[in-house]
C-alpha cells in the first residue's frame, strides 16, 4: 500500500491494542498451524482487508486455510466458540509434546540467514529498472517501484522467490536498490517534502538492466 | 538474558482473560480461542509449543535488547563497526537472535537519518524490538512513510532539517532493518546501562530521536 492516499495521519500514540495477549497468541496459533502466510493474508478480498483489524486479518486467513486443508472443520470451530461464549471459565484444552517443544525452541531462537549469492546478474552500483508486471496475488514487488530506475546498493544474499507462482522454490539473489524520491513521486519540495532516498529489497527476476 | 534462558513460570493461557476478571470476551477473541481449541483437539498443535512461542514474542524479545545493542555500539567503537558490517554476528555476541532477526543495522548521524517501514505488511526485527506497535501496522504509516516521510516524522514530533539526507528502508525481503540512533550530546560520561535507559523503540525504527530526559 506504499503511496496510497486517504488513510489520514498516523496515530502515534497507538502502541498496544489493549488486548495484545490473545492477539499475539492468535498470531502464533495461526503461524504454527500453517494457517498463516502473507500470501494467505493477501487472498482476503481488498474491501474486507481494508475493513478488518490486523488480528482479524490473521484470523480470517487461518480459519479459511485450515478449514480448506482439513486441519479443522467449521462445525467444530462454531461448537468451541459457543462453549467459550456460554462459559467464561472455560479455556482451550492443554496438550504437551516434548519433541515438538524442542523443535519450536530451536526455530524461534535461531536467526534465519540468507543463502550465499551465486552468479548474480547485477553488482553494487548497477542501474536497474523494476519490471512492469501484473503478478498473481502475492509477490514482494510493491507497485510503487514498478517501472522506476534505481541503483544497486548492496547484495544481501539469496532467498527463495516468495511469489505464489514460484512453485519450484527457485532461489534468486536479492538486491537492495536505492531509488530517488523524485523518480517515484516527482518533485514534492513545494509541498514540504524535499527529496529523499527509498531503499528496498528486490528479487532478481523483478529487475532488468537500465 | 541469553538465548538458552528458559522461562519456567506457567504463562499458559494467561493470554486469554482470566476467569476471575469477567471481562466480556470479544467475538474475535472467542474465535481465536475456538481456533486454538479445535487445533489442539485435532492434534495439529500442542499447547506447550504455543506457550513458548507466545512468551518469546512478548517477553524474551523486545526493545530492551535493541537498547542494549545501541548502548554497546555507542561505547565500543569496535563493536559498532562489527554491528554495521555484520549485524547478526554482532547481536549474537550479546546473546540476541531468533525468528525474524536477520538484521541489517543502519546508522543515523548528524547528516543522515534512517527510518524503517514495511509497506507490504508488518516485517519487524522481533528479537531486537519485540512485537511492532499498532501504528507500525497501520494503513496510514505503511502508505505514507515511503511517500511523505518528513510529514510522517513531524507527526512523531521529529523535525528534520531540509539538509539532512533522509533514507527510508522498506522491509520487503527477509532482511530486517534496525536503526542505530545518533548519540546525543551531553551523554559522554554515562554508563552503558544509563545510555540504554535513554533509548526507546521509536528511535530504533527511526521515528524518534534520542534525547536527554
Amino acid at each position: 500500500m506504499g503511496g496510497m492516499a486517504g488513510f489520514g495521519s498516523v496515530d502515534v500514540a497507538a502502541v498496544e491494542s489493549g488486548h495484545d495477549g490473545w492477539e499475539a497468541r492468535a498470531q502464533v496459533v495461526a503461524l504454527v498451524s500453517g494457517g498463516m502466510s502473507r500470501f494467505g493474508i493477501e487472498q482476503i478480498p481488498p474491501d474486507k482487508y481494508l475493513n478488518s483489524t490486523y488480528a482479524e486479518r490473521w484470523l480470517i486467513c487461518a480459519e479459511t486455510k485450515l478449514a480448506g486443508n482439513g486441519k479443522v472443520d467449521t462445525a467444530s470451530l462454531a461448537r468451541w466458540k459457543e462453549l467459550f461464549e456460554s462459559n467464561q471459565d472455560l479455556l482451550p484444552p492443554r496438550t504437551e509434546d516434548a519433541e515438538g517443544l524442542a523443535k519450536m525452541k530451536e526455530s524461534v531462537l535461531t536467526t534465519p540467514l540468507m543463502q550465499q549469492v551465486h552468479d548474480p546478474q547485477f553488482e553494487v552500483g548497477d542501474r536497474v529498472r523494476v519490471r512492469r508486471m501484473r503478478p498473481e496475488p502475492h509477490n514482494r514487488c510493491p507497485r510503487f517501484v514498478r517501472g522506476a530506475i534505481g541503483e544497486v546498493e548492496r547484495v544481501p544474499g539469496s532467498d527463495p522467490l516468495p511469489d505464489v507462482s514460484n512453485r519450484s522454490g527457485r532461489v534468486e539473489p536479492v538486491y537492495t536498490v536505492r531509488f530517488e524520491s523524485v523518480d517515484l513521486w516527482g518533485d514534492q519540495t513545494d509541498s514540504g517534502e524535499p527529496p529523499f532516498d527509498l531503499l528496498i529489497d528486490l528479487w532478481q527476476s523483478y529487475l532488468e538492466a537500465a | 538474558m541469553t538465548a538458552d534462558h528458559d522461562h519456567d513460570d506457567d504463562h499458559g493461557h494467561s493470554h486469554y482473560d482470566t476467569p476471575g476478571s469477567r471481562r466480556a470476551r470479544s467475538q474475535l477473541e472467542l474465535r481465536a480461542m475456538a481456533l486454538e481449541a479445535a487445533l489442539v483437539e485435532n492434534g495439529v498443535i500442542h499447547t506447550d509449543a504455543i506457550d513458548f512461542f507466545t512468551d518469546a514474542m512478548e517477553h524474551r524479545f523486545g526493545p530492551h535488547h535493541g537498547a542494549r545493542v545501541v548502548a554497546r555500539a555507542w561505547t565500543d567503537s569496535a563493536f559498532k563497526q562489527r554491528l554495521l558490517d555484520d549485524g547478526n554476528a554482532a547481536v549474537a555476541e550479546l546473546g540476541i537472535g531468533g525468528l525474524e532477526g536477520n538484521v541489517r543495522v543502519v546508522e543515523n548521524t548528524p547528516g543522515t537519518h534512517n527510518m524503517v517501514v514495511c509497506t507490504l505488511c508488518s516485517c519487524y526485527p522481533w528479537p531486537l524490538l519485540g512485537l511492532p506497535p499498532l501504528w507500525y501496522k497501520s494503513f496510514a504509516y505503511r502508505s505514507r512513510a515511503v511517500a511523505e516521510p518528513r510529514a510522517v516524522l513531524r507527526e512523531f514530533g521529529v523535525e528534520l532539517d531540509d539538509s539532512v539526507r533522509l533514507q527510508v528502508w522498506d522491509s520487503s525481503s527477509e532482511v530486517r532493518y534496525f536503526v542505530l540512533p545518533d548519540r546525543p550530546e551531553g551523554t559522554e560520561g554515562m554508563s552503558e546501562d544509563e545510555l540504554a535507559a535513554l533509548i526507546d523503540r521509536n528511535a530504533m525504527i527511526g521515528t524518534g530521536l534520542v534525547s536527554l530526559p
